[in-house]
């Protein structure tokens, strides 16, 4: 008879790590999917903060009072993708530009990465999680048994931004402004001492500029078929 | 055969849609005709959302997934929302019945500007429902005679933008302005279809619609700037307790599973979008400035097609056209008997057309000609 079918593990950590517009949060969700995983959207966490320092009128560099605001705090994830903060729904609120700027702006706090660290380990216990964000194989999940880094193209990855922004009705920006606020984004991420955007040295790297959704989660999958666990 | 058909369903005109280019070969013996009839993708189909369909063939005995789990997964992640409020349809057409299956009866109504997407009255009609008919002004949606003629019997109220087959846009304040005064209950439905095209900025973000806690429905498509009209594929976003009820009537199996696919591929396919909308705008300005030069009358559009006004019967014209090869939209059924409405296509196909025009116009004019000579 032909071999035993391989069958992946129940139990993995996969994190999906690269930058705004590779493709990663829906890559992630269906993949997870397709492994039966659950997904870890680490971005939303920074974002609740976020969410959390504007509401208490915290200031983004107030170490202490955001080290204040950390505390005791309880994340549940939706199996629809939503998330709750200390049974608060918050999915709909921590979308807004306001936010993200926030969010933004409290992630470049060791404090609040310090904490986040342990949340999202704490999230991934049992494994059987897709962690996307942009320093999981690196920081968060060192220990990982398949780390994947996303990329694509600039031009790809401002294209997709200018279109999605586009299709929600904003137009303020043009396509070359989005390509100039992407270089400066990538220059800032790799660049930066906390955390910096970059593959881990056994992250599989996959170009998506030129693959659809469904092939890169199909290489994904082929991909975690092949190893032995 | 002994039929009774109930009289709402006997008084529906039927939808016509545009000639079908084999149609045109059979009746008119013309075989290298162009169709600039039905606002499709001139550049064909994203790349990307071809090779996703192929690679789904095999397996077309299996039913596709009723859910449209990943495409919906997608949607929900290019707009910010939940999985929740996306609900697919085999073309927005689809969702257009639903909406009509779940809030009309006999005893309703609905506000529908006109000329506009003729769906929309037919579907209310098929449900037994009354259509009220709001006419443009100056070619554009009159949202102010759209509130008026909102009663206590008013269910749904489609709007559409770009409006087809006119081309104008709505404001987005005047739509939350109108939103804001329309009894709570009333359902907005806003037809988005063409909106990948739009140029102007004021036009409506229907996204932030979505937020105001009203009953609002915006529907999208794949069959135009992502060129899968063949496959029929479409969505509506909207509040979770709507699609919820959508979903109730929803056939299960809507969205076959080569739609599904490609719709997912398309969606990510950016350069194509971005080439398929430089193609447009290019071509719009240049046929704008050739008709300028023929001083032919036209109406400007924020779509991928536009009015143009003939300075014969229009009929007459589109007919003339049909043995040239050239098949138009003629507005009448729209209530714009002089007018015909053009898609953009490839520069050839446009420059077939403006061929075909001036040659139709001038066969036109010459029986006058003579008559004034005699």
């Amino acid at each position: 008879m032909a071999q035993a079918i391989k069958r992946i593990p129940p139990d993995l950590i996969v994190t999906i790590d690269g930058p705004a517009g590779a493709g990663k949060t829906t890559i992630s969700k269906l993949l997870a999917r397709q492994l039966g995983y659950r997904y870890l959207d680490t971005g939303a966490l920074y974002r609740a903060i976020g969410l959390l320092a504007l509401e208490g009128k915290t200031g983004p560099d107030d170490d202490q009072a955001l080290a204040g605001l950390c505390q005791g705090l309880e994340f549940e994830f939706l199996a629809d993708g939503g998330l709750k903060v200390n049974g608060r729904d918050v999915t709909g609120l921590i979308r807004t530009p306001e936010v993200s700027m926030m969010a933004s702006a409290v992630s470049a706090r060791p404090v609040v990465r310090r904490y986040l660290l342990d949340v999202q380990r704490d999230l991934a216990r049992g494994g059987g999680i897709v962690a996307e964000g942009r320093d999981m194989g690196t920081v968060v999940f060192p220990e990982a048994q398949v780390k994947f880094f996303l990329d694509a193209d600039l031009e790809t990855r401002a294209l997709r931004r200018y279109e999605q922004l586009r299709q929600r009705g904003d137009m303020s920006a043009s396509l070359e402004e989005i390509k100039r606020q992407i270089a400066v984004r990538d220059r800032n991420d790799s660049s930066r001492n906390l955390a910096p955007l970059r593959p881990a040295a056994d992250a599989v790297r996959i170009d998506s500029s030129a693959l659809g959704i469904r092939q890169v989660v199909d290489k994904m999958l082929r991909i975690i078929k092949e190893r032995n666990f | 055969m002994k039929l009774s058909i109930p009289p709402h369903v006997a008084a529906i005109d039927p939808y016509v849609p545009g000639k079908p280019l084999e149609e045109l070969a059979r009746q008119y013996g013309v075989s290298d005709a162009v169709k600039l009839a039905s606002n499709e993708n001139p550049l064909g189909t994203s790349p990307k959302a071809l090779e996703a369909a192929r690679s789904r063939l095999e397996g077309l005995n299996r039913y596709p997934d009723g859910a449209g789990h990943d495409l919906i997964e997608a949607l929900a992640a290019r707009f910010d929302l939940r999985p929740s409020q996306v609900v697919i349809g085999n073309g927005s057409d689809d969702l257009l019945g639903m909406l009509a299956r779940v809030f009309l009866d006999d005893d309703s109504q609905v506000v529908v500007p006109h000329p506009s997407f003729l769906m929309y009255s037919i579907v209310a009609r098929s449900a037994g429902a009354a259509a009220v008919k709001v006419p443009l002004k100056d070619l554009a949606i009159d949202l102010a005679a759209m509130a008026r003629a909102v009663n206590e019997k008013t269910r749904i109220v489609f709007l559409c933008c770009p409006n087809n087959p006119t081309g104008t846009v709505l404001d987005h304040g005047r739509v939350e302005a109108f939103l804001n005064d329309l009894p709570e209950d009333v359902i907005v439905v806003l037809d988005e279809a063409y909106v990948e095209f739009v140029q102007a900025a004021e036009s409506v973000r229907s996204l932030k619609l979505l937020e105001l806690g009203r009953p609002v429905v915006v529907l999208r498509t794949f069959s135009k700037i992502y060129g899968l009209a063949g496959l029929r594929v479409g969505y509506g976003l909207m509040p979770e307790q709507l699609a919820e009820v959508l979903n109730r009537v929803r056939m299960p199996f809507n969205v076959n599973c080569l739609a599904q696919a490609a719709a997912l591929a398309a969606l990510d396919d950016s350069g194509f979008v971005a080439k398929t909308r430089a193609l447009i705008h290019r071509e719009l300005e240049r046929m704008y400035t050739a008709l300028d030069e023929r001083g032919i009358e036209y109406h400007p559009s924020q779509a991928n097609f536009f009015l143009i006004k003939m300075p014969y019967p229009a009929g007459r014209v589109f007919e003339a056209l049909l043995r040239e090869g050239v098949i138009v939209r003629w507005m009448k059924s729209y209530a714009l008997e002089d007018y015909i409405r053009l898609s953009i296509g490839l520069p050839g196909e446009n420059d077939r057309f403006l061929a075909a025009l001036d040659k139709v116009l001038e066969r036109l004019a010459e029986p006058c000609r003579r008559s004034r000579r005699k």
